[in-house]
């Protein structure tokens, strides 16, 4: 199926630019108008309450009304189930005293629905202390992970070839939370361990590929044309990366359809994060090693 | 290397891995679900079965000790992240609290944790600090998270008042709003304050009865208690009986002896339980508390009073509480994920590279295996995300015989041998495979950095999914080959 390739992949690279460009301005300025992205209870603090309503009659006007009859809010959501009637009931975190919010709410839809109706599925308090401190802890994370990759690529190649690597994996993650505000979804620990996987998986694509390209940048006359070189590495190890692509998405797009609602979000965000990862190997971070050299050559390494 | 003495390697390996994941198959596959319930009996259930029983329990125990278990998400329960709140204690001493007095509370806290809990009788339970006051306790498998959150978080905190009948009675329904909230405070006169009867309603939830005004002044208080056990009383309904200590049963008989004719309010955690009428004076130190209960609640009453007060109220700033039904939902999600997620990668492998593929599927397999053996070993919590990492071990686990197959493809198209082919293509594909596969660890073990739950179970399913597939797909893989080519003298490969 793919067993050579010799596209010119990097002939478009203005095209691909400008592709990336709108797609991650497009989701900053929805992240933008949004006031930033959604929280999920992790990084906002809450209570969530899903409970499985077994009275048929229940729909969520209903259950809405129990809520804002207790005071605490709006906000309910059902969710998408063959079997069961679930809905998710989100309120406010308290500093104290959130497990009385709680009992109120299971309570009054007790009282409603019968108390044999009403089963609690999951409960999910996170105080505001706790959802602060996960939230610091969060960007820290991201942080130590990104120097630690810098200073691993730099080490096994050239800087340039580094900060390549970096600048296609903050790419895909920008693509990844566009897609998180495009669709409305939240932000929370899940998706911070999404985002932290297609870190790892992108700079795999991308090392891949600049593994190939060093190897053949070692003759001085691959070296003259460079992006000749750069392109016929890509092209070398463009079946692999399909190839590694679609078994990971198989597996992946599996998660997402048959992984039920708790991983629903977190196999999205692998998703898109997959093929910008692919993308970005190609596009992005080898792309760039061109630029790069057009604008300031490279010395040839004698080794 | 000879080809003997990497067979013999790949079989130890195989053969760590079955004994890793015995106990773990016995576990799950031959034991019922009542047996397993057996290891979750407290000591003082235990007493109850016969010897022989006993110690098939004590070997079940010792068992479970080396098997994976699953996460409170998979089979339902409660992780609470706890603080206490000093203000009260502040309050009462009138100023800041030392440093010793905090450490005091917090010790004293932890111990009755200890207490309440081990007795409560769930699988693995958990108790720890975090920091300098923070509690996190973990309840995995119990039946009824609500309850165990009962047992966790009530005060513990008993008072003996007397009732203000004179107050009480000038209560009137229309003096009270919509709520039950007293509208005018100053019916309630001085060193006198009004709490409420609690009872089970139709739906089992504990309700406002009625209100009651009692003295302020507490006649005893929980320290007073030696003993707590339930009982049946004899109607059959059950009740909690407590036997007072000296001190306790000497107050207790003058505190009965002063207020003949009175009600005496037994008052758990701000709530009126029960109301006696004192008839005539009580010595001895035995009292009982009915009311309209069920077993399990008296149970878990005197188990709070036998455990005793906690210094300061405990609030929750983490909880994930999962039902046990949802716990069910979830693990049989995650295994047909994992099961479709696998059939899809070994199948795709097989149509796009033949029986080289099932080279690279035999590696697969024998990659999960080997997890599956390592978890079991380091008696590993399993959780919906580590599921999660094992499905895109899964997916990634073949991307090193990705590479290695397209470069024996291109070794091949150059001319070489098949041999050849196979030695250059895993030689240059091993520097490739190992950058690959170390960006992937940098990052998860960053992730795995992050705190406990269940992001950590992720990254650390991934991590170790990532170095076994280094020994699977590389080492396994060509000794494969090598015995194959070998067997069937192949002159063309099936790639």
């Amino acid at each position: 199926m793919f067993s050579s390739f010799n596209l010119n992949i990097l002939k478009h690279r203005k095209f691909t630019y400008i592709l990336s460009a709108v797609i991650i301005v497009a989701g900053l300025a929805n992240i933008g108008i949004h006031g930033g992205l959604r929280m999920g209870i992790d990084f906002a603090g809450g209570n969530e309450l899903q409970v499985d309503i077994k009275a048929e009659e229940a729909t969520i006007f209903e259950v809405r009304q129990v809520l804002v009859d207790t005071g605490y809010g709006n906000n309910v959501q059902k969710l998408d189930d063959p079997v069961k009637n679930l809905f998710i009931l989100k309120t406010l975190a308290e500093e104290k005293d959130n497990d009385v919010i709680i009992e109120d709410i299971t309570g009054a839809l007790r009282e409603k629905f019968g108390e044999r109706n009403v089963v609690v599925e999951r409960v999910d308090i996170v105080g505001p202390r706790i959802s602060t401190y996960l939230l610091r802890m969060s960007y820290m994370i991201g942080l130590v992970a990104i120097l630690l990759i810098l200073l691993y690529t730099t080490f096994r190649f050239r800087f340039r070839f580094g900060v390549a690597a970096i600048a296609a994996l903050i790419h895909d993650v920008l693509i990844v939370l566009s897609f998180i505000s495009f669709f409305g979804k939240e932000m929370d620990t899940f998706i911070l361990a999404a985002v932290l996987t297609i870190i790892g998986y992108s700079l795999n694509d991308t090392i891949v590929v600049f593994d190939r390209t060093r190897e053949n940048l070692k003759s001085s006359k691959a070296y003259e044309h460079y992006q000749d070189t750069v392109n016929t590495s890509i092209n070398q190890s463009l079946s692999r990366t399909i190839i590694t692509s679609i078994t990971t998405l198989l597996a992946v797009i599996a998660l997402y359809i048959f992984g039920g609602n708790v991983m629903r979000d977190f196999s999205f965000a692998l998703i898109v994060g997959i093929i910008a990862g692919t993308y970005s190997s190609m596009f992005v971070a080898s792309a760039l090693v061109v630029e790069w050299h057009k604008w300031h050559p490279e010395k040839l390494k004698k080794t | 290397m000879n080809k003997g003495f990497r067979l013999l390697i790949m079989l130890i390996v195989i053969g760590f891995a079955v004994w890793g994941f015995y106990d773990t198959y016995v576990w799950y596959f031959r034991y019922s679900k009542e047996e397993r319930a057996l290891t979750n009996l407290t000591s003082e259930e235990l007493v109850e079965l016969s010897e022989a029983k006993r110690l098939e329990v004590k070997e079940m125990k010792k068992m479970r000790s080396g098997i994976i278990n699953l996460g409170l998400d998979l089979q339902g329960g409660v992780y609470m992240v706890l603080e206490p709140d000093y203000e009260e204690l502040r309050k009462r001493r009138g100023g800041d609290l030392t440093q010793d007095e905090l450490k005091d509370a917090m010790r004293r806290v932890m111990e009755i944790l200890r207490n309440r809990i081990d007795k409560f009788g769930v699988s693995e339970p958990s108790i720890r600090t975090q920091g300098e006051d923070r509690i996190i306790v973990e309840l995995p498998g119990s039946k009824d998270p609500d309850r165990a959150k009962t047992v966790v978080m009530g005060r513990g905190l008993l008072e003996f008042r007397i009732v203000d009948e004179d107050t009480t009675t000038k209560l009137r329904r229309d003096m009270f709003d919509d709520t039950g909230t007293l509208i005018d405070s100053t019916v309630i006169p001085e060193g006198s304050g009004l709490l409420y009867f609690w009872q089970k309603n139709k739906y089992d939830v504990l309700e406002r009865e009625r209100a009651v005004v009692l003295y302020d002044e507490v006649e005893l208080d929980g320290s007073a208690i030696k003993r707590a056990q339930v009982n049946a009383d004899q109607f059959g309904k059950p009740e909690v009986q407590f036997e007072l200590n000296t001190g306790g049963a000497q107050l207790f008989s003058r505190v009965t002896e002063a207020n003949v004719g009175k009600r005496l309010a037994i008052v758990l955690d701000g709530k009126i339980l029960s109301m006696p009428l004192i008839r005539e004076r009580i010595p001895g130190g035995q009292v009982r508390i009915t009311g309209d209960f069920t077993m399990k609640d008296a149970q878990d009453q005197a188990l709070i009073l036998r455990a005793g007060a906690f210094p300061v109220p405990l609030q929750i700033a983490e909880q994930r509480l999962v039902g046990p039904t949802l716990g069910e939902d979830t693990i049989r999600a995650g295994i047909r994920a994992a099961i479709i997620g696998s059939l899809l990668v070994v199948l795709f492998m097989i149509v796009y590279y033949k029986l080289s593929g099932i080279i690279a599927d035999i590696a697969l397999i024998l990659n999960l295996f080997i997890l599956l053996g390592v978890l079991a070993w380091l008696n590993f919590t399993l959780t919906l995300p580590g599921i999660a990492g094992m499905i895109l071990t899964v997916g990634m686990a073949v991307d090193a015989n990705v590479i290695i197959f397209e470069r024996i493809k291109e070794e091949l198209r150059s001319g070489k041998t098949v041999t050849a082919a196979i030695q250059s293509g895993y030689d240059k594909a091993f520097r490739t495979i190992l950058d690959a596969n170390i960006t992937t660890l940098i990052a998860t073990f960053v992730l795995s950095q992050f705190g406990s739950g269940p992001i950590k179970g992720f990254a650390v399913t991934l991590s170790i999914g990532v170095v076994i597939n280094m020994f699977t797909s590389i080492f396994a893989t060509r000794l494969l080959f090598a015995i194959g080519v070998d067997l069937f003298r192949v002159k063309k490969l099936s790639i």
